[in-house]
């Protein structure tokens, strides 16, 4: 297996996780997500059996650590606003049924798995905080969406 | 005289440590916790004390986007949530701002040639920390997290005060850092 470590692996690297493997994912959750499965939980390493063939295995684990990382405080400086329609967007493409769904991850918040390690203890407390505030609303907005008593601007 | 009464009480504190410190020098010989306040003054001038993280708990927006969503059980959660972060957020400031401070103690009582106009500021600077700390955790408490971003920013420059003291220290037992280490830098929100 090639175990070169050069910085322009890393830069080709990231360049080709960022613009094409994350590109297929149309949300920033859909791609933390994506990222964080990547991880092995026992050991924290990160890995990819294409990019380690590609460039090396510890290549491959850097880019995805950082790429991880780069996202992750991008999401958690992300305004409630944007938040809420990412998740939205998320959950509508996941191919199950959308209550139980919600209802699975108001449970289970398997959105905290998704921190990476190392995070800033804040920033990882503010991140499920939003994401539990962004799920509640999209809830919410679901029952009243039912109901009928909401307007155009917010269904969107 | 009864306003005199707490300036007097601060003043005798404050001569109590200065004393204690002078008492104490050289007389421990336990390490100086170089590594441990290192770490407190990364996390506080990497994490804490930058604006962005508390602007980010703080700022008026998310707040706005919640209430036009009409929902008053989802805008209680909201403020209840970032009261939680506020306290969590203050609390581990406090938490280094109070390592940094065991280790001007530790080498205070190591250092042959203190000076104690400078101790004297920096223990000042440390008891108006822990007063700006006791007023904003009452205030989150009492007033909530939207209400307080003034004194934030006040608690946040004092903190930023004993970073730069915990700098020039720093400098001071390795000179290499000289480059490193800038004035006081002031984080408004």
């Amino acid at each position: 297996m090639n175990t070169r470590f050069t910085r322009m692996d890393v830069s080709k690297a990231s360049e080709e996780l960022k613009h094409h493997t994350l590109a297929s994912f149309p949300t920033d959750i859909g791609k933390l997500i994506y990222l964080a499965s990547t991880r092995d939980y026992n050991t924290g390493k990160y890995y990819h059996d294409g990019f380690a063939q590609r460039f090396s295995e510890e290549t491959a684990s850097t880019v995805l650590a950082a790429c991880h990382q780069e996202l992750f405080k991008s999401l958690v400086n992300k305004p409630l606003q944007e938040l809420v329609n990412d998740l939205r967007e998320y959950l509508e493409s996941v191919p199950s049924e959308m209550d139980q769904v919600l209802e699975m991850w108001r449970e289970l918040e398997p959105y905290r798995v998704t921190i990476p390690l190392g995070a800033n203890r804040i920033a990882a407390h503010l991140f499920a905080s939003n994401l539990k505030i962004a799920l509640a609303i999209v809830e919410c907005r679901r029952k009243a969406r039912r109901s009928g008593s909401l307007d155009a601007s917010q269904l969107r | 005289m009864s306003s005199l009464l707490p300036f007097l009480i601060i003043s005798g504190l404050l001569l109590v440590v200065l004393v204690w410190l002078l008492k104490s020098r050289g007389e421990i010989g336990e390490s100086t916790g170089y590594e441990e306040a290192e770490e407190a003054l990364n996390t506080l001038r990497g994490e804490l004390l930058p604006s962005g993280l508390v602007e980010r708990i703080l700022g008026p927006a998310d707040f706005a986007f919640v209430a036009n969503e009409g929902d008053a059980q989802i805008e209680r959660q909201l403020e209840e949530e970032r009261k939680k972060l506020a306290i969590l957020w203050l609390r581990h400031t406090r938490e280094q701002v109070e390592r940094l401070f065991r280790f001007h103690l530790r080498f205070a009582r190591q250092e042959s040639e203190l000076n104690p106009a400078q101790e004297f500021k920096l223990a000042f600077t440390y008891f108006l920390f822990l007063a700006a700390y006791a007023a904003l955790l009452n205030s989150i408490r009492l007033r909530g997290p939207l209400r307080v971003r003034r004194m934030v920013g006040f608690t946040t420059a004092v903190a930023e005060r004993v970073c730069a003291a915990s700098g020039n220290l720093f400098v001071k037992l390795d000179p290499s850092r000289a480059g490193a280490e800038q004035g006081p830098r002031i984080f408004p929100l």
